[in-house]
């Protein structure tokens, strides 16, 4: 019983001081990491189609048609 | 001439701090503006001519390399393809190439720098300083270089049309089985900034924002009088990949935000579409400090929003002192946490499996996966923080900022 208690308490030990240290590391080194925000460009999404509950199947074939696949590049590029 | 004083004739340059040309010779100070257009058409028919074919230079490192006279002392200016100003190597004075302004592709707005140099290098000293991690000799860095760089970007409006199916875990009585939700609709972005350099990285680039637009003012050639600059490089393709990129994170972030009836969502499947409205499309020189510095022999280079001062880096660290520090509050908490399970555990579970509950193995599970999710989350932040140090040194945004005359 105490091998176990000690792995599991090496796992959790060594698991949360790595998160700790982790989340340090990233405040201490990783500076200005953030790109811009969505919500300076967008409001957000209109949705025309929002369903729940859908089976296997109608999520594969969810959406097909509402995309269409023409191009919009200006001429001459 | 543009770039001279019209008291002195002594070189002219854009303070940021205060928004004037000054004179430093005798201190003048003029509006950006006072010079007419034209003084600049006198300009604008100086050829760039390319160093191979002056020189019959065929070697690969003299390719994208063209020569520019330099208006104020005569010397030869080199420049790369895309650049519209640099400093003489030989006098110091700024060198506008008003031709590649007039000619090729004028920007229609400017954001002028804000902070000067010695703003943005407190900026980033006061970053150092606070990071715990940060070895000393980087916290106490003598810059290499460092250069104000207007950086060209176009200012996007695009309507997306997306369609996603998010996969998520729905609890019923003790199970759990997996839901789908499909959400389809149209999201516009507006003002949204994509850079115009093909030497920058985009993921360099999206972590200056955000820059306040609203400071943009129409373009002129004064405001780039002691700073390097660059003109677009990049295609309307690559413009709308880079848009598309965008857009379709913002639009499967904004979904998965939009499902509440599930946990442990990811998106499933997904379909996108972006259209860029390029009637309306801006482009704007956005300012940019470039600070390089060595350490242990890897050419570091740190980016500051040259508007805003906010800081982009990932910066080497003291790895003695993280693993040591981790490892004691490792042990530290596994003694704490032994005492807890060892009296905790024979309540839990029966090793003879003969009272065992499912509960408690149940239990255990949970640990387990606990465990293995805390690992992975802390793997996970200490590779994104070397993904940043890749990308400090990486040798394109070293050369977008170094590989320049003056």
């Amino acid at each position: 019983m105490d091998i176990l208690a000690l792995i599991i308490s090496l796992g959790l030990g060594f698991g949360v001081s790595l998160l700790i240290f982790s989340s340090l590391l990233i405040r201490s080194n990783d500076i200005g990491n953030a790109a811009g925000s969505k919500s300076q460009y967008t409001f957000g999404i209109d949705y025309e189609i929002r369903r729940n509950n859908l089976s296997r199947g109608e999520a594969d074939s969810f959406g097909s048609g509402y995309i269409s696949e023409e191009e919009n590049l200006p001429t001459g590029v | 001439m543009i770039n001279r004083c019209r008291n002195c004739t002594g070189q002219l340059v854009f303070d940021p701090g205060k928004q004037m040309l000054i004179c430093d010779n005798c201190g003048g100070t003029f509006a950006p503006g006072d010079y007419g257009v034209t003084e600049k058409e006198l300009l604008w028919d100086t050829k760039v001519e390319s160093l191979s074919d002056i020189y019959g230079l065929e070697a690969p490192e003299y390719i994208d390399r063209y020569v520019y006279i330099c208006k104020s002392c005569g010397g030869e200016v080199i420049i790369n393809g895309t650049e519209v100003s640099t400093r003489c190597l030989y006098c110091g004075n700024t060198a506008v190439v008003f031709s590649r302004i007039a000619k090729q592709k004028r920007p229609g707005y400017i954001l002028p720098f804000k902070l000067t140099a010695d703003e943005a290098l407190g900026a980033v000293r006061e970053q150092f300083g606070k990071g715990f991690f940060i070895p000393k000799s980087i916290r106490n860095f003598k810059p290499d270089e460092v250069r104000g760089i207007y950086i060209p970007y176009w200012i996007v409006n695009c309507r997306h049309k997306g369609s996603v199916v998010v996969s998520g875990s729905v609890r019923s009585g003790r199970r759990t089985r997996t839901e789908y939700f499909g959400r389809a609709g149209v999201m516009n972005i507006t003002g949204l900034p994509l850079d115009g350099s093909r030497m920058l990285s985009d993921e360099s680039s999206s972590r200056l924002e955000p820059y306040n637009l609203y400071d943009l003012t129409s373009f002129n050639e004064e405001y780039l009088l002691g700073f390097y600059s660059n003109i677009s490089d990049v295609t309307y393709g690559n413009l709308k990949s880079a848009a598309s990129k965008r857009a379709d994170e913002y639009f499967d972030e904004l979904v998965l935000r939009n499902v509440h009836e599930a946990s442990s969502i990811r998106i499933h499947s997904e379909q996108h579409r972006t259209d860029i409205d390029y009637k309306h499309l801006k482009y704007a020189m956005l300012p940019a400090w470039f600070i390089t510095y060595t350490h242990k022999g890897t050419h570091n280079t740190v980016v500051v929003n040259g508007q805003t001062g906010k800081v982009v880096c990932g910066v080497p660290w003291d790895k003695r002192l993280f693993f040591l520090l981790m490892t004691a509050a490792g042990l530290l908490l596994t003694g704490l946490f032994f005492l807890i399970f060892r009296n905790l555990l024979p309540l839990l579970i029966d090793f003879n499996f003969e009272k065992s509950t499912v509960a408690g193995i149940e239990i255990l599970a949970v640990i387990a996966a606990g465990t293995a999710a805390l690992f992975s989350c802390g793997i996970a932040r200490i590779r994104k923080v070397m993904s940043s140090i890749d990308l400090t040194q990486d040798v394109s945004i070293f050369n977008f900022a170094g590989r320049r005359q003056g």
